[in-house]
C-alpha cells in the first residue's frame, strides 16, 4: 500500500470520511448513511472505519488524517462576529461559546481522542486544512483537467463564503475571496427559513419550487438585501439578516421587507413563496455569473470547476453552462461540506505524490462516478434477506433484462447495485426507478413512495450517446449536476404556475418540470456499466432510453445503504419491485413485515 | 453558574465594542450598504497585511 491519507468533515453538519491513497480516491461515505441521521454533524467513525476497513488499512498505516478546516480561524471569526453583533448577539453567545472553549476551538484534539477509541493502540499525524482550500481541491484535483479556475461558493468556512482559485497540475492557489458576513449561500438559506423549509437542508427544494413562480421581488432583493458589483463580488445589506445574532437566518425586519410573515411548516405553500423562490433563484444566477466571470478575468483559463453548497444549484449551473463563458464546465459530485473531506484528503496526496494519476486516463476524471460506498456481494446478500424471511428469485446475470421487464409494465422498482454513491445524489446505484412515459409517475412517487409535496421534480437518468434527442445538453452530466431543458419538439402545452403541477408537460412527463427543465444525468459505460445496461435493456424494450431516477430513501431519511435499509424502505412504500444485487422481489410475494419501528413516519423527522 | 461565567465574560470582553456600535447613529436606522465599496474581493496579499 502506497502513501495513505484519510479526510474527515464533521460536528457542523453531513459528516463524512475518504480515503485516498498516492492520488486516487479508494473510498469515501457520508456518517448519515450508517447512523441513519440526515445530515448528522457528528464524529464519521462508522465512515472512517468503512474506508480504512475497505483497503485493509490500520490507522497507523496513513501517512496523516486531514481535518477539512482551521478550527482558529473559525473560533477567530465565531468571536469577531460576536463582538460586531452587539447585545442582540447574548443569548447566542452563551449558548455557543462554552462549546467552542471547551472543544471546538482544539478540534484535532477531539479528532485525535475519537481515533483513538475506535483504533486502540494505533496513531497518526493529524493535522488540518482550511475549509475553502478543501472545497477547491475536491473541485479541482480529481476534475479531468490539467488548468481550470476553481470557484467555491457556500454559506461560510472559516472567514470566506466564496473563492477563485487558479489550479494548475498539483498546485492550487488562491487568487480572491470573500469574506463572511458577505454570503451566497446564506441569502439562499434566508429565503429557505423564509419559505418554511429547513435551513441547509431545504434549499435543492426551495430551487424546485422557483420554476412555478415569476421573480416579481427580484429588484427588491437587488435593491434591498444584495449589491451585486461591477467586478462580479457581492455584498450583503446584513441589516435584514438574523444569522450574525443568533441561530435564526431572518427575522423581523426581513419580514417587514416582503410584507409576510415566515411560513411555517404546516401552513400551504402559495403563489407568493413561489414567486420569492423565482426571486431568489434568479439573483442567485446572476449572481454566479458574475463570480465565475471574474473567475475567468483573473485566472484567464477556459475550464471551471466549482465546488461548495452553491454548487449544488444545478439551475445556476445550468444558466452558466449554456452561456458558453467556460469551454467546460465540472462539478464535485460532493459540492458540500461532505465533499471537504475528499479536498483534504486528495489535497494531501496529491502534494505528496506530486501528480494525479487519473489524468493519464484519457476524459475520465478521478471520482470513479462518485460510486464510493460500501458495497454486498451476492452471497452476502441474500443471507440479509433470508433473515427478513424476504422471497426472492435468483436472476444472476438476467437481473438488468428481469428488472428492464418490470419497468416497462409500468412497477416502480428499487435499484440496489454494487458501491454506494457519495454524495446527495443517487446515481444509478442505490435509487429508485420508474417509467418517465407515464403520466402518473411523478405524482406516484411523490405521494405513494417518497411521501413528500406534489411540486417535487424527478431526474431522468439517459443513456449519454440518445441525450441530445432528448435533452438540450452543452456537455455530459454525469453527476445530476447541470439542469438542461427538454428539446421543444418533446414539449406540450401548459398554463404554468402552481396549478399546472398536474400537466402532461412533454413526452417524457415525469422527468419535466414546470418550465421544460430537467436535472439531467447522462450514464456511460464506463461511469456506470451496471446501470447503463439497464437502461440499454430498457429502451431496446420500449424505445426510451430514459428512466425516472431518484434517490432510494423516504423524505426525511438519507439514501439506504445496506441491504436491509433497502428491503425495509421498498416494504415500508408502495414500491412495486426491488432488484437487489441479482435478486428481484415482489411486492406481492413478501410475507408481512413487521417493521421495527411502528410509528416508523413520525420517527423520521421531515427535511 | 456557567452561564453567569459567560455572562459575565460577554459583558467584560465586549462591552467596548458592541457600546460603540450602539451609540453609533448607524445602529439606529436601516442601514444602506449599498455601494459603499466598490469591490468586495480580498486577494491573500491584503489579508497578510492586515
Amino acid at each position: 500500500m502506497g502513501n495513505a491519507y484519510l479526510g474527515i468533515a464533521s460536528f457542523y453538519h453531513d459528516s463524512a470520511a475518504t480515503l485516498v491513497v498516492d492520488g486516487v480516491v479508494r473510498a469515501a461515505a457520508q456518517e448519515e448513511r450508517f447512523t441513519r441521521r440526515r445530515h448528522d454533524p457528528s464524529f464519521p467513525k462508522n465512515a472512517v472505519a468503512y474506508c480504512l476497513s475497505s483497503a485493509g488499512l490500520k490507522l497507523g498505516d496513513l501517512e496523516a488524517v486531514v481535518y477539512y478546516e482551521d478550527p482558529e480561524l473559525k473560533y477567530d471569526r465565531v468571536r469577531s462576529n460576536f463582538r460586531s453583533a452587539g447585545p442582540r448577539a447574548f443569548k447566542a453567545f452563551v449558548n455557543a461559546m462554552p462549546e467552542w472553549d471547551s472543544w471546538k476551538r482544539n478540534v484535532l484534539a477531539t479528532v485525535r481522542h475519537e481515533l483513538s477509541e475506535l483504533f486502540p493502540g494505533q496513531s497518526c499525524e493529524i493535522r488540518h486544512s482550511t475549509h475553502h482550500r478543501s472545497h477547491a481541491a475536491s473541485a479541482f484535483f480529481p476534475s479531468p483537467y490539467e488548468k481550470a479556475a476553481v470557484l467555491t461558493i457556500d454559506g461560510v468556512g472559516e472567514w470566506e463564503t466564496t473563492s477563485i482559485w487558479r489550479g494548475d497540475g498539483t498546485a492550487l492557489e488562491q487568487i480572491a475571496a470573500i469574506h463572511y458576513p458577505h454570503s451566497l449561500g446564506f441569502l439562499y438559506s434566508a429565503f429557505t427559513q423564509y419559505c418554511g423549509f429547513k435551513v441547509d437542508s431545504g434549499e435543492y427544494k426551495l430551487m424546485g419550487l422557483a420554476p412555478y413562480g415569476r421573480p416579481r421581488y427580484a429588484d427588491l432583493v437587488r435593491d434591498e438585501l444584495i449589491d451585486l458589483k461591477v467586478d462580479g463580488s457581492f455584498e450583503l445589506n446584513t441589516w435584514y439578516f438574523d444569522y450574525q445574532h443568533g441561530q435564526r437566518m431572518v427575522g423581523r425586519t426581513f419580514e417587514r421587507l416582503f410584507g409576510r410573515r415566515c411560513r411555517t411548516e404546516s401552513e400551504d405553500i402559495e403563489q407568493f413563496h413561489c414567486d420569492m423562490a423565482a426571486s431568489v433563484q434568479q439573483v442567485t444566477e446572476e449572481a454566479v455569473l458574475g463570480l465565475a466571470r471574474h473567475a475567468q478575468e483573473v485566472t484567464g483559463l477556459d475550464h471551471l470547476v466549482m465546488a461548495g453548497g452553491v454548487a449544488l444549484n444545478c439551475v445556476a449551473n445550468g444558466v452558466l453552462d449554456r452561456t458558453e463563458m467556460f469551454r467546460e464546465l465540472w462539478i464535485q459530485p460532493a459540492a458540500g461540506d461532505a465533499g471537504c473531506s475528499l479536498g483534504a484528503a486528495m489535497d494531501a496526496s496529491v502534494r505528496d505524490m506530486g501528480k494525479r494519476p487519473h489524468l493519464f486516463t484519457a476524459g475520465n476524471d478521478g471520482m470513479h462516478g462518485s460510486l464510493l460506498g460500501p458495497e454486498y456481494a451476492p452471497e452476502e446478500i441474500r443471507r440479509r434477506l433470508d433473515a427478513f424471511g424476504a422471497v426472492y428469485e435468483d436472476h444472476g446475470e438476467d437481473v438488468w433484462e428481469a428488472t428492464a421487464a418490470r419497468l416497462a409494465e409500468g412497477d416502480v422498482v428499487g435499484w440496489f447495485q454494487d458501491r454506494m454513491e457519495f454524495g446527495p445524489r443517487a446515481l444509478g446505484n442505490r435509487s429508485i426507478l420508474g417509467d418517465p412515459r407515464d403520466t402518473a409517475m411523478q405524482r406516484t412517487m411523490n405521494l405513494k413512495i417518497k411521501y413528500r409535496e406534489s411540486f417535487r421534480p424527478f431526474a431522468p437518468a439517459v443513456l449519454d450517446e440518445y441525450a441530445d434527442e432528448f435533452f438540450l445538453r452543452r456537455s455530459p452530466s454525469p453527476y445530476m449536476l447541470v439542469v438542461s431543458d427538454v428539446v421543444p419538439h418533446l414539449r406540450r402545452e401548459t398554463a404554468g404556475g402552481l396549478g399546472s403541477i398536474n400537466d402532461v408537460r412533454s413526452t417524457v412527463p415525469a422527468v419535466t418540470h414546470v418550465d421544460y427543465s430537467a436535472r439531467v444525468q447522462t450514464v456511460t459505460s464506463t461511469s456506470n456499466p451496471s446501470f447503463h445496461k439497464l437502461l440499454s435493456r430498457f429502451a431496446a424494450r420500449t424505445g426510451c432510453p430514459v428512466l425516472v431516477n431518484t434517490s432510494f430513501n423516504v423524505r426525511g431519511e438519507p439514501i439506504v445503504m445496506t441491504p436491509e435499509h433497502a428491503y425495509t424502505c421498498f416494504m415500508r412504500t408502495e414500491m412495486d419491485t426491488l432488484a437487489i444485487g441479482p435478486f428481484l422481489l415482489r411486492k406481492q410475494d413478501q410475507p408481512e413485515f413487521r417493521d421495527s419501528q411502528e410509528d416508523w413516519r413520525s420517527e423520521i423527522p421531515l427535511d | 453558574m456557567q452561564t453567569m461565567k459567560y455572562s459575565a465574560r460577554f459583558v467584560v470582553g465586549y462591552l467596548p465594542p458592541w457600546l460603540l456600535a450602539v451609540l453609533h447613529p448607524s445602529s439606529w436606522r436601516r442601514r444602506d450598504m449599498r455601494r459603499r465599496r466598490s469591490s468586495m474581493w480580498t486577494t491573500p496579499a491584503r489579508r497578510t497585511e492586515k
